[in-house]
């Protein structure tokens, strides 16, 4: 290795720490949170995310879904058929309920923090 | 609502037994087969003898009605399932009802009631209905003593309310043959039924919806029903707005369903025969049809299975809740 490589190296590396960090702040303020449907249940009960993350519905079954919610700042209604996927960006902090307008024991809380 | 599970019930029942029987040797119990940790009882409604048997009274008594014509009894029957045997019910006045009266069995396993599930409560769903009057009580003695009694006021709509939503909670049937052969009796269900039963859990998609001990997802489902029509029915949605819930019904219990013809919401089939016969030729065709729904390829022999199993759907409902009460 040459005598200046090593900087060099450590350079790059330093660049590519950086990039990797950037990514994870990035991801950890505005990451996707995917929760299934199937077997008419939501994959979680609760779900915590953080302002300006996203939540992914994914409708696993084979019926009609529907994701719906009336909470303040994050009013959805959504419909889903067999195989469909929505995603809601959640933008204000709060409790957000989300539940089926089909299957009535389909719930999900939403915890949005600041 | 703010919901109890069913030790309240437990108790005050026993309660009714030994008011009515003075002993313990025959405790009330729920018919074999219901779940009783899934009975709700709100929290401001506790059920006693003494509301029970107002409340029986209130729903037999045509006297408090607006023109003196109707009872709750007179539209859920119980020799019919709690149903009406009319396509149409009729309320004062003579008018009409606008679907098909919806069966009062097991209600108390439920907390939305009604075809679209627009009330919260019992209570809510009596409340709803504009045909009684409960000043006309205040007119008959025994009623406003009773209800001064057990409220510490005299007649108002919440009262009445109340003690009408205590009895109809009474209202359940079990200990049907399916149930007996769900406890071991394997000669309770014909071989005919059994093969009925197989065909509601699998091929026939029926236990999909109709789920559980009381056959109901309490959901809301589009199956097509009414909406051939030109200007259809949307059910649920004109309680919730909601696309998804356009032509979509609250699943009904099938305990008892062989006694309630004629069925669905729009009384549209006589008989279970021609029931199981539209979801074998997978509903009618809408919008928001369920993707369940599609065409079965049941034989009729199967048909008929099927319609064994609803049959030995039908069960017991504690005689002292059905028969008539003596009135004041």
């Amino acid at each position: 290795m040459m005598p200046g490589g090593r900087s060099l190296d450590h350079a790059r590396w330093s660049a590519v720490a950086v990039a990797v960090s950037a990514t994870l702040v990035v991801a950890a303020h505005a990451a996707e949170i995917k929760v299934v449907q199937k077997d008419r249940a939501f994959s979680v009960k609760q779900v915590t995310v953080r302002v300006g993350d996203s939540v992914t519905f994914v409708n696993a079954d084979a019926v009609n879904h529907n994701v719906f919610s009336e909470a303040a700042g994050a009013q959805f209604d959504l419909v889903q058929p067999p195989g469909s996927t929505q995603t809601v960006k959640l933008i204000q902090p709060g409790r957000v309920e989300v539940q089926c307008a089909i299957h009535r024991a389909m719930r999900l809380e939403i915890l949005v923090t600041p | 609502m703010s919901l109890t599970r069913s030790v309240a019930l437990a108790l005050s029942i026993l309660a009714v037994v030994a008011a009515r029987a003075g002993a313990a040797k025959d405790p009330w119990r729920l018919p074999l087969g219901l779940d009783r940790q899934a009975a709700m009882i709100p929290d401001d409604n506790p059920m006693t003898a003494e509301k029970i048997a107002l409340g029986k009274q209130l729903f037999w008594d045509k006297r408090w009605s607006r023109d003196g014509t109707v009872a709750c009894v007179s539209c859920h029957l119980p020799e019919h399932g709690w149903s009406d045997p009319r396509h149409r019910s009729v309320h004062v006045g003579g008018q009409p009802t606008l679907r098909h009266s919806p069966t009062l069995v097991n209600r108390v396993f439920s907390d939305r009631q009604g075809w679209t599930g627009f009330a919260a409560s019992i209570e809510h769903f009596v409340r709803e209905d504009a045909s009684f009057v409960v000043g006309n009580l205040r007119a008959i003695p025994a009623y406003e003593e009773a209800l001064r009694r057990m409220f510490g006021t005299g007649p108002t709509q919440d009262t009445a309310i109340q003690a009408v939503a205590a009895y109809v909670r009474m209202i359940v049937s079990g200990n049907s043959p399916y149930d007996r052969f769900r406890a071991g009796n394997a000669d309770a269900l014909s071989a005919t039924a059994r093969r009925g039963l197989a065909l509601f859990e699998t091929k026939a998609r029926c236990a999909r919806c109709h789920a559980g001990f009381n056959f109901t997802d309490e959901s809301y489902h589009n199956i097509g029903v009414g909406m051939d029509k030109d200007n259809p029915d949307l059910g649920r949605f004109q309680v919730s707005k909601r696309e998804i819930n356009k032509g979509a019904f609250k699943t009904p219990t099938l305990r008892d369903v062989a006694r309630r013809a004629p069925y669905m919401h729009d009384a549209r089939f006589a008989t279970l025969r021609e029931v199981v016969a539209f979801y074998d030729r997978g509903g009618i065709p809408s919008a928001w049809l369920s993707p369940e729904m599609a065409p079965l390829g049941l034989t009729p022999d199967q048909q008929e299975d099927l319609v064994a199993f609803l049959e030995a759907l039908t069960g017991e409902v504690p005689p002292d809740v059905a028969t008539p009460p003596v009135l004041p």
